[in-house]
């Protein structure tokens, strides 16, 4: 399902260009559940902000579902996102003046889909991350853990491609964190859903299928967890 | 996302900072106010104005002379055959069609009448319809019936009824005599308020007046006449030679010179109104424009988390554009609304009324959205333009 080829990427700091992914190449094929690992500062969230369609300044080849990602326009990239990507973040990223439950249905709207015919779906969503009837809360009432199980009830309405977690479990504590990757492994096993997630605990790395490990920009190593 | 979807977006993002959107669009306010109150003040003073010179249905105009005796108990009456005389005599060098004496049209008349043999000073009431206001003591009303046919018949005061007569029944089926025409009185009424004393019909009344005496003088002109030269002309005329011009005066209020007076100074003013009010809004806009900035700054966050689950760059450019013009364009329609209130105040002052027409809706509300989006579209092309992988970091 993604196929990157060569993959390089350069930030530019004043007069200095920074080579932050050297020559990356993987595949993930649907029903994985990937964990990329490495120290701060290594590269990861770049990389999977060029897979997850948010960055689309990069050299060299990504394909998703066969289609090459380079010519695509900035208005294809943002359909991209809403139809195929689940995003969770270490912060959340909840708009706090929107209720728990027009956080989750946003991307049905971003979609084309009307507020008054979401409902039964956004109900859905949070049942399924157990989060029953929270619904017209503000996300500030809620536990940090309650908050990121409804990032990814927002992240899973849409029914996407792949889930991309960038340290999912990074502010919260370890009981919490349990919970929601015990979330992720549910997920996985039972509706298939695709994961890439990004840690640098193996602790949590391990309860994966696969580890790729990064280091200064380059993949070090590629292996599936012996079970 | 949908249009609708974008709309409740802005609103709800504007009801969420509700102080500071009423504070930056005050000025929209103020500036649309104004400009709408004088424009509905002009439209209101050119209407009236129109309406004053506009001809009769055979295009003909008129006007009206009024005689004011300088002694206010005076019943006599101005105008008499001999001013008809006076100034039919001069007719087509004042271009007049015909000129008729008109009793006071306001529903009552001063008049000599006799009844039972004595003279006395009364005021009579003319009716156009029957009127139900009269408690009616004795006898029966006047009919709709007997205004039609002119009947010859009248309503009597219970005072007069019984100053003349020894009982309110024994007035009855007698007589009053009105310029020379008997009256049969049908009936008795209970003066509450009222200071008439008798009650005709007008038609008849009118008759019986026969153009004779009236303190009213209607002139009609032929098409295309200076009217307002001509009655001040014949004015002129009456006050030197008329029937009564040493006891009273006459005078034509000239509503067209009144108008035209009204209506230049309002037009000054508009030009003047209208400047302050472009000022006021261009103020205003550059307000908006700030806050706009000030809102895609703080929300920068909810920037980059709708880009992240699926907004395109447009429908953030669009949601912005709509929360600018969403605000200017209530600030429009409250201006509106007030600029209405205002001018119908101002017109009561005024011998016209105010008219509001849809056009100047589209007025007030066109201008503040286009305020809205000549000063919103930069801050949100800005919000469009945020870079995510800086967002998100
Ligand atoms: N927007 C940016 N501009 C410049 N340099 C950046 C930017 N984002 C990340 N970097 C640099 O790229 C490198 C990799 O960053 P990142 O992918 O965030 O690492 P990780 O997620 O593995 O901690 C770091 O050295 C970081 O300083
Ligand atoms: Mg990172």
């Amino acid at each position: 399902m993604i196929r990157l080829e060569r993959l390089n990427k350069f930030y530019q700091q004043g007069d200095e260009k920074i080579h932050v992914l050297k020559d990356v190449s993987l595949q993930i094929q649907q029903g994985e559940f990937v964990a990329i690992m490495g120290p701060s500062g290594s590269g990861k969230s770049t990389l999977i902000n060029i897979i997850g369609f948010l960055d689309h300044q990069f050299m060299g080849q990504y394909r998703f579902k066969g289609e090459s990602m380079i010519d695509q326009s900035l208005s294809d990239y943002a359909r991209l996102r809403n139809q195929n990507v689940g995003f969770v973040f270490q912060n959340f990223k909840l708009i706090s003046n929107l209720s728990v439950a027009e956080n989750v249905g946003l991307p049905l709207l971003y979609a084309g889909h009307r507020r008054k015919n979401i409902a039964d779906q956004v109900n859905d969503v949070l049942s399924s991350v157990n989060l029953q009837g929270v619904g017209a809360k503000l996300p500030m009432q809620l536990s940090g853990g309650q908050q990121q199980r409804v990032a990814i009830a927002r992240a899973l309405i849409t029914r996407p491609s792949f889930l991309l977690a960038d340290e999912p479990t990074g502010a919260l504590d370890s009981h919490t964190s349990q919970e929601i990757l015990k979330l992720f492994i549910d997920l996985n096993h039972k509706s298939r859903s695709t994961i890439i997630m990004v840690t640098h605990d193996f602790q949590v790395a391990r309860l994966s299928q696969r580890i790729i490990r990064i280091l200064d920009g380059r993949i070090e190593s590629d292996r599936s967890v012996d079970q | 996302m949908k249009i609708t979807e974008l709309f409740f977006t802005a609103l709800r993002s504007l009801l969420t900072n509700r102080r500071r959107s009423i504070l930056t669009v005050l000025g929209i306010v103020i500036g649309i106010a104004s400009v709408i109150t004088i424009i509905s003040l002009g439209k209101g003073v050119e209407k009236a104005t129109l309406k004053n010179l506009q001809a009769s249905s055979s295009g003909k105009q008129s006007t009206v002379v009024d005689y004011y005796a300088d002694d206010l108990n005076s019943t006599a009456s101005g105008f008499e055959a001999s001013d008809l005389a006076l100034i039919n005599a001069s007719q087509t060098s004042f271009g007049l069609v015909k000129a008729d004496i008109v009793s006071d049209n306001d529903g009552s008349a001063e008049s000599e009448a006799s009844i039972n043999g004595a003279d006395q000073n009364v005021t009579v009431k003319l009716l156009k319809h029957p009127s139900s206001d009269l408690e009616i003591l004795s006898g029966h009303n006047i009919s709709q019936n007997n205004i039609m046919l002119a009947d010859p018949v009248a309503l009597i005061s219970k005072k007069l009824a019984t100053s003349f007569y020894s009982s309110v029944n024994q007035a009855l089926n007698t007589s009053v005599t009105i310029n020379g025409i008997s009256y049969q009185v049908i009936g008795v009424f209970k003066e509450d308020m009222g200071l008439d004393d008798v009650a005709i019909s007008k038609t008849t009344y009118e008759r019986s007046n026969n153009g004779e005496a009236g303190n009213k003088l209607k002139l009609t002109f032929n098409r295309g006449e200076n009217v307002s030269k001509q009655t001040k002309k014949i004015v002129s005329l009456l006050n030197k030679q008329g029937s009564h011009h040493l006891q009273g005066s006459y005078e034509h209020m000239d509503m067209g010179a009144i108008l035209k007076g009204v209506g230049s100074v309002i037009n000054g003013l508009t030009y003047f109104i209208s400047a302050i009010a472009g000022i006021s809004l261009f103020i205003a806009g550059i307000g908006v424009m700030n806050m706009m900035y000030i809102s895609v700054s703080e929300r920068t966050q909810e920037i980059g988390i709708r880009l992240a689950i699926g907004a395109s760059p447009k429908s953030i450019l669009l949601q912005f554009l709509l929360e600018a013009v969403l605000l200017t364009g209530m600030g429009g329609v409250l201006g509106f609304g007030i600029g209405c209130g205002l001018a119908w105040l101002i017109s009561l002052f005024l011998p016209f009324r105010a008219v509001v027409g849809l056009e100047s809706f589209i007025l007030a509300f066109g201008v503040s959205a286009i305020v809205g989006i000549v000063f919103g579209i930069f801050p949100a092309r800005q919000a469009s333009k945020k870079n995510l992988i800086d967002i998100l970091k």
